[in-house]
């Protein structure tokens, strides 16, 4: 700040304003002076010699002259225009302030002379204080001139305006200086950044002399600067007059009007340069700016040669080509794509290429799009279907492009699409009879082959490779061919290829080779010689499945004829078509009795083997319907008139397109005699087993697994609720009645015995539909037949009584034993004359033995503790000799842990022998170590309590002591001085009544009613604790005198009220005279003052007689309360009504509450307000 | 009228204040001779200590305070009724409690009345007023 105003005040001319101000001093008198803020002189003019000789000289004195300075300076700090000041030397001092530009600067100072006649005396004084020679020093005084205040103001005006016109010239020069600066910097600024600029800048003057290059120029013109400066244009470029720069250079110069154009420059040495120049017109000349654009102009020029050569293709070439965004979209297609896919352009271009692709080959085309989008390709080439507008599918080969501008920015994907269905369709082709031919000579195991005859070199196809199991590097001819045969085969085939090649005589045959691996295969090989083309071709087959299967068949026949002729059983085969026997095995000739060769060839109706014609004819028939019959049964005749009886199975099969039937025949003759003799049997059976409940039987299972029961007797109605003739054949009445969960276990052991033989023994249920539950036990055993049948006999019987009786007895012993394991109690048994005992092993368990060691009646004893030993011998003899009707004790035993633990043991004789001596002795014990210590612990408690209950009493007796005194003291000593309070002030009030202000008797009455209140609070706190306290002396009292006596005794609340009464008569109770009376005073006090305001009171009282309580009410109309807080009402010190509304402690229905409960009743209450209140109060019965 | 004198046992001044006052409405109160205490209700009753020589006579009744230093209420009404020859004066037993137990056993003792001074002023003057008639004026010893 001050160096800017210093640097301010060097533009002040001082010279010119001394010479200025010395003018105004010479013509008016007045002097002055110029000073800068801090009150250095700048310039002066005939300053007056009493202040340059005497003030400002004395040291004291010109301390004065610098507080004048300042002071005057400080005042025109403030903006004061000028101002006048006395000084402390006497003398009037003036000041105007120089302001340049809003800044004051400097102050412009005049003065030294008075406005009226100088006191003389006072500078006589003041010569004489600072030691000034008077005479001097007045003469002085006598120069300081007296001036009136206008000719001061008007000279001050002038000063003003002198130093107005000072400062602006001042300011002048000073932005002259500054613009002058300023401009010097922005010149030197410009020439840094021509200097430095990246485009070319030359200035070229109206001589066309180069007057300025920069460094960029230099680049541009390619020669160094100095080679230029001030050279002509002309001179150092020839041949440039023709040129269109020349032109415009000139042009610029003579029109002044800038130029911009893009020129080819040809450099001396042949080269060409490109530059973007703007010509400016400046005041030196031409201004030339240069921008160098060669590369992008070469670029331009490729890309236009690309360009054009692409435009031919695209129009006119073969090939499809589009161009699509990203998304495969098309953007542009030319000609010969729209003409493949036989769309318009325009219609590609709404189209995707997902659109015309043969769906299957979409996905495919994704895979690539993706990588394509993700520039990990930049092109890929693939063969894909397209579908034509006209939907037919087209191959087209194609090939994507992605294409990037110069900074790698995407532009379009260029597909180039090739229609190349023909070349496909052929190739398919191709390919399907390839595939056919193969998959041929693969299933047929057949493969070709020929040879030439010249060279003998083979060719084979695929499968005679495989044939031979060699790879297909294997490289065939004739002789390698042959070595493949079998040493068998080897002469055959030999001989057949020279015969041919000989004669032209074809072969076919059937031989053997061995292949590469080692196996042996069958062939079929045929030849053909073709001499026009001098080659032998033929035909090659793998036959060894084939061979192998016929061996197979061959082996299969030859076992069949055996099985058939061989064995005991009759086998007869017969074709279907003509019912001829086909044959006939050697059984059938013994059974009946017939030869082989008289009997094929001729019809079944020829040869009749059944007694009863009819029933073959029905066999017949179910034999051609279903094709099978088994198990028949028939009566035959043999040829010679024989009669017997089969059994017969006969089946359908086809032989090589003919159906023939074969049947077998059991000869059963005897067999069926024999079951004729058993049913004689069985008739006898049952007439023995018809009057016997149980069921016995015979119940076979069949070689198939299937039961029956042949023999059952009656009792089997009992059992399973069916005839024997039910279950002859079919055991299903018998499996359908089986309880179903028992079912599987009955199979089950049924099917053990049949495999094991062993005897049958079986429990299970049966429910027969509409009776009980049965069970029923079954025994029997097994015997084998001959045909692999299995036959039990046995019976069943009814066990359901025996299992009923079980089961209780289960269920209760089961019983018994949770209940005594809940009990922990184990029970024992003890045979008397050996003393060894049986026990449940808990007994031991309670003990933390095992049971092991524990045989006999005195391993037990052994552990009794030695006190408690000879008790538990002796009562366990008494019991035995008679002399106790049971064995009881408790004793102390030790267990495992080394203690003794209480065992309670009881017992008696259960089994006494034929003369009346004990047997056994059965008995429990139980673990009372629990009881015995609660027993103890109880003993202990008792023998205790009765010191404890004096202690207590004790206590209780001096705490009530103290309550008693206390309150007894509280009664006393707090009365009185509250009576004292109240009698003072009363007499007070009475006797000196006329002496009281108003205010003062107001105030003695309260303190009497506050005493009073007081009074109360104290007499009731006193009641509710005696109720609380005092002994409760119950008697049967009746409420109804009670009641009435409480009504005696609060008769002066009574006075002057009009109340309705209405007491009901009450029971009598048990309780306490004196309380319960307390307590109806205080609910009749309470009904009393809460129905004041009611002009028809009503109180009525009386009784509901409940379970096991007696329920008392006294019922007001009066104001009532709010339910909400009923529960406070018995609370001490609570009230629902403020003591203005209604007097009252808060004590009463407390003591009520506490003298109820004391009695075991509840207390409790109803109201609402406005509407009375009802107070109810209980007392146990 | 002959007056009797009324004995007042009571060691609170207050109390001693106002029953003078009470019975000074009956005119009763230059008849009243106060005691401290139990000591000197006897003291007083067979002539002793700083009452020797007091004029003869009983007095017409014996307020006693029930609460009163060295020799309270209860003891000094047993020592009167034992004694024949001060078993016939009247003692009224004054108290500020409603003890019962107190009212059981000063009755038992043989008490003539029993008066629970009220903190009501004007109940108290009336009941010290009652009082002081009845035995003062009205009760003619037999």
């Amino acid at each position: 700040m001050t160096i800017m105003k210093a640097k301010k005040l060097d533009y002040i001319d001082f010279e010119e304003v001394n010479t200025l101000l010395e003018g105004f001093n010479k013509t008016t008198g007045f002097v002055t002076a110029i000073l800068d803020l801090e009150g250095n002189v700048l310039s002066t003019s005939g300053w007056r010699q009493i202040c340059t000789e005497f003030h400002r000289i004395n040291p004291e004195c010109s301390k004065n002259c610098g507080i004048s300075d300042t002071v005057l300076a400080n005042k025109l700090g403030n903006g004061e225009k000028y101002h006048f000041y006395e000084c402390l030397n006497g003398m009037v001092d003036v000041a105007v302030p120089i302001v340049i530009n809003g800044e004051h600067i400097a102050n412009l100072f005049s003065g030294q002379f008075f406005f009226d006649k100088p006191d003389l005396e006072f500078f006589k004084k003041q010569a004489k204080k600072y030691g000034f020679n008077e005479k001097k020093y007045l003469k002085a005084l006598q120069l300081v001139p007296v001036v009136s205040r206008e000719k001061v103001k008007a000279a001050m005006d002038f000063l003003l305006n002198m130093t107005q016109l000072i400062s602006e010239i001042t300011l002048k020069k000073l932005e002259q200086s500054q613009l002058n600066e300023a401009l010097r910097k922005s010149e030197e600024r410009s020439r840094n950044t021509l200097d430095n600029m990246l485009e070319g800048c030359q200035i070229i003057g109206f001589d066309l002399r180069y007057i300025y290059l920069n460094h960029t120029a230099e680049i541009h013109n390619r020669r160094p600067n100095e080679e230029l400066m001030g050279k002509r244009f002309m001179d150092i470029w020839p041949g440039i007059e023709n040129t269109e720069v020349f032109k415009s250079i000139k042009q610029v110069l003579e029109k002044k009007i800038p130029s911009h154009f893009e020129n080819e420059f040809l450099y001396p040495d042949g080269s060409i340069g490109w530059f973007d120049l703007s010509i400016q017109p400046v005041p030196e000349g031409v201004f030339i700016l240069s921008i160098d654009i060669t590369d992008r102009k070469r670029q331009q020029e490729k890309l236009f040669e690309s360009e054009f050569r692409f435009s031919k293709l695209y129009e006119n070439g073969p090939f499809g080509m589009v161009m699509a965004d990203k998304e495969f979209r098309f953007k542009k297609a030319n000609p010969a794509f729209c003409l493949i896919m036989g769309y318009s352009e325009a219609e590609l271009l709404k189209l995707t290429f997902k659109d015309i692709s043969h769906p299957d080959d979409v996905s495919k085309n994704l895979i690539y799009i993706k990588k394509l989008n993700n520039k990990e390709i930049s092109v890929y080439k693939t063969e894909k279907r397209y579908i034509r507008k006209d939907g037919h599918m087209i191959w087209g080969s194609l090939t994507v492009t992605a294409t990037y501008d110069s900074e790698g920015q995407f532009l379009y994907n260029l597909g180039i699409i090739e229609d190349i269905t023909r070349r496909k369709l052929a190739e398919e082709d191709l390919n399907k009879s390839k595939k056919l031919l193969a998959e041929t000579e693969f299933i047929g195991r057949v493969g070709g082959w020929e040879f030439n005859i010249d060279t003998l070199e083979q060719t084979w196809t695929e499968e005679v490779y495989r044939i031979h199991e060699v790879d297909f590097s294997f490289n065939p001819n004739v002789d390698r061919g042959i070595s493949f045969y079998s040493d068998e085969s080897k002469p055959i085939i030999d001989d057949a290829l020279k015969k041919m090649l000989k004669s032209g005589e074809p072969f076919d045959v059937e031989l053997e080779i061995i292949t590469a691996k080692g196996n042996r295969r069958k062939v079929h090989s045929i030849g053909k010689a073709d001499f026009e083309n001098r080659r032998v071709y033929g035909f090659f087959q793998d036959i060894t499945e084939r061979k192998e299967a016929e061996e197979k068949l061959r082996q299969s026949e030859e076992r069949f004829s055996k099985m058939f002729n061989l064995g005991p059983v009759a086998k007869v085969l017969t074709k279907v078509s003509d019912r001829l026997f086909y044959d006939f095995n050697e059984a059938a000739e013994l059974q009946f009795e017939i030869n082989r060769e008289d009997i094929l060839g001729k019809s079944v109706d020829d040869f009749d083997f059944w007694l009863d014609p009819q029933k073959r004819i029905i066999i017949q028939d179910t034999l051609d319907k279903q094709g099978f019959i088994h198990g028949f049964e028939f009566q035959f005749k043999t040829a010679k008139g024989k009669t017997g009886w089969a059994r017969g199975y006969s089946e359908v099969f086809e032989i090589n397109g003919e159906e023939y039937s074969l049947n077998e025949y059991t000869d059963i003759t005897e067999q069926k005699q024999i079951e004729a003799k058993i049913r004689e049997k069985d008739q006898e059976f049952r007439k023995l087993s018809a009057n016997v409940p149980d069921l016995i039987y015979q119940f076979t299972r069949r070689p198939d697994g299937s039961y029956y029961v042949p023999l059952a007797s009656e009792g089997i109605r009992n059992i399973f609720g069916c005839s024997p003739e039910d279950v002859l054949n079919d055991f299903g009445p018998i499996a359908r009645v089986i309880y179903p969960e028992d079912v599987e276990r009955v199979i089950r052991d049924i099917e053990y015995s049949a495999e094991h033989l062993s005897y049958f023994t079986c429990e299970f249920r049966v429910q027969i539909p509409g009776r009980k539950i049965q069970w029923i036990y079954s025994t029997s055993t097994p015997e084998r037949l001959p045909d692999g049948s299995v036959t039990w006999y046995g019976f069943n019987v009814d066990i359901t009584n025996k299992k009923l009786a079980e089961e209780a007895l289960n269920e209760n012993s089961s019983r018994l034993e949770l209940a005594m394991q809940i009990a922990n109690m184990a029970w024992w048994e003890m045979d008397i004359n050996t003393g060894n005992v049986t026990f449940d092993k808990r007994k031991v368990e309670m003990l933390g033995y095992s049971s092991e060691n524990f045989k006999h009646y005195n391993d037990f004893t052994a552990l009794i503790h030695p006190e408690d030993f000879d008790k538990a011998i002796n009562a366990m003899k008494e019991h035995l000799g008679g002399l106790a009707v049971k064995y009881e004790v408790e004793y102390r035993i030790l267990n495992s842990y080394g203690e003794y633990i209480w065992f309670y043991d009881i017992g008696a004789i259960v089994k006494i022998d034929m003369k009346g001596a004990a047997l056994n002795v059965i008995g429990f014990v139980i673990d009372i170590t629990w009881r015995k210590q609660a027993e103890d612990e109880i003993r202990l408690l008792n023998e205790t309590l009765e010191q404890r209950v004096r202690e207590r009493t004790a206590q209780l007796e001096a705490s009530n002591r103290e309550l008693e005194s206390f309150s007894h003291s509280v009664s006393h000593d707090l009365r009185s001085p509250l009576r004292h309070i109240n009698g003072f002030a009363e007499i007070l009030s009475q006797q000196y009544s006329d002496q009281l202000p108003g205010d003062a008797r107001k105030y003695l009455n309260t303190i009497t009613t506050s005493a009073k209140k007081m009074g109360a609070l104290i007499d009731d706190l006193l009641s509710l604790s005696k109720t609380g306290r005092a002994e409760l002396q119950k008697a049967l009292i009746e409420m109804n005198q009670v009641v009435v006596d409480a009504l005696e005794q609060i008769k002066p609340s009574l006075k002057g009220r009009n109340i309705e009464w209405k007491i009901s008569p009450l029971p009598e109770i048990q309780g306490d005279y004196n309380l319960l009376r307390l307590a109806w005073i205080n609910l009749l006090d309470n009904a009393i003052k809460y129905t004041r305001n009611r002009e028809d009171a009503a109180i009525q009282i009386g009784y509901k007689d409940d379970n096991n309580e007696t329920i008392f009410f006294i019922q007001d109309n009066g104001v009532g309360f709010d339910m909400q807080y009923a529960q406070k009402l018995f609370g001490v010190f609570q009230r629902l009504h403020s003591s203005v509304q209604f007097e009252g402690t808060g004590i009463g229905l407390a003591n009520v509450q506490r003298i109820i409960s004391r009695h075991g009743g509840r207390t409790w209450a109803e109201a609402e307000i406005d509407k009375g209140a009802i107070f109810y109060f209980s007392i146990p019965k | 009228m002959n007056l009797k004198t009324i004995l007042l046992a009571e060691d609170n001044q207050n109390d001693i204040d106002l029953t003078i006052l009470a019975l000074s409405d009956y005119h009763l109160a230059n008849n009243i001779e106060v005691v401290n205490d139990g000591v000197e209700v006897m003291e007083y009753l067979r002539f002793q200590g700083r009452f020797k020589g007091r004029n003869p006579g009983s007095p017409a009744v014996v307020l006693l305070d029930l609460k009163m230093p060295r020799m309270d209420g209860i003891e000094v009404l047993k020592e009167i009724k034992n004694d024949p020859d001060l078993k016939h004066i009247p003692v009224v037993m004054l108290t500020s409690s409603k003890e019962e137990s107190d009212l059981i056993q000063t009755y038992k003792l043989g008490v003539n009345a029993y008066v629970v001074k009220p903190v009501d002023f004007k109940q108290f003057m009336d009941a010290i007023k009652n009082l002081g008639a009845f035995w003062a004026l009205l009760n003619e010893l037999p």
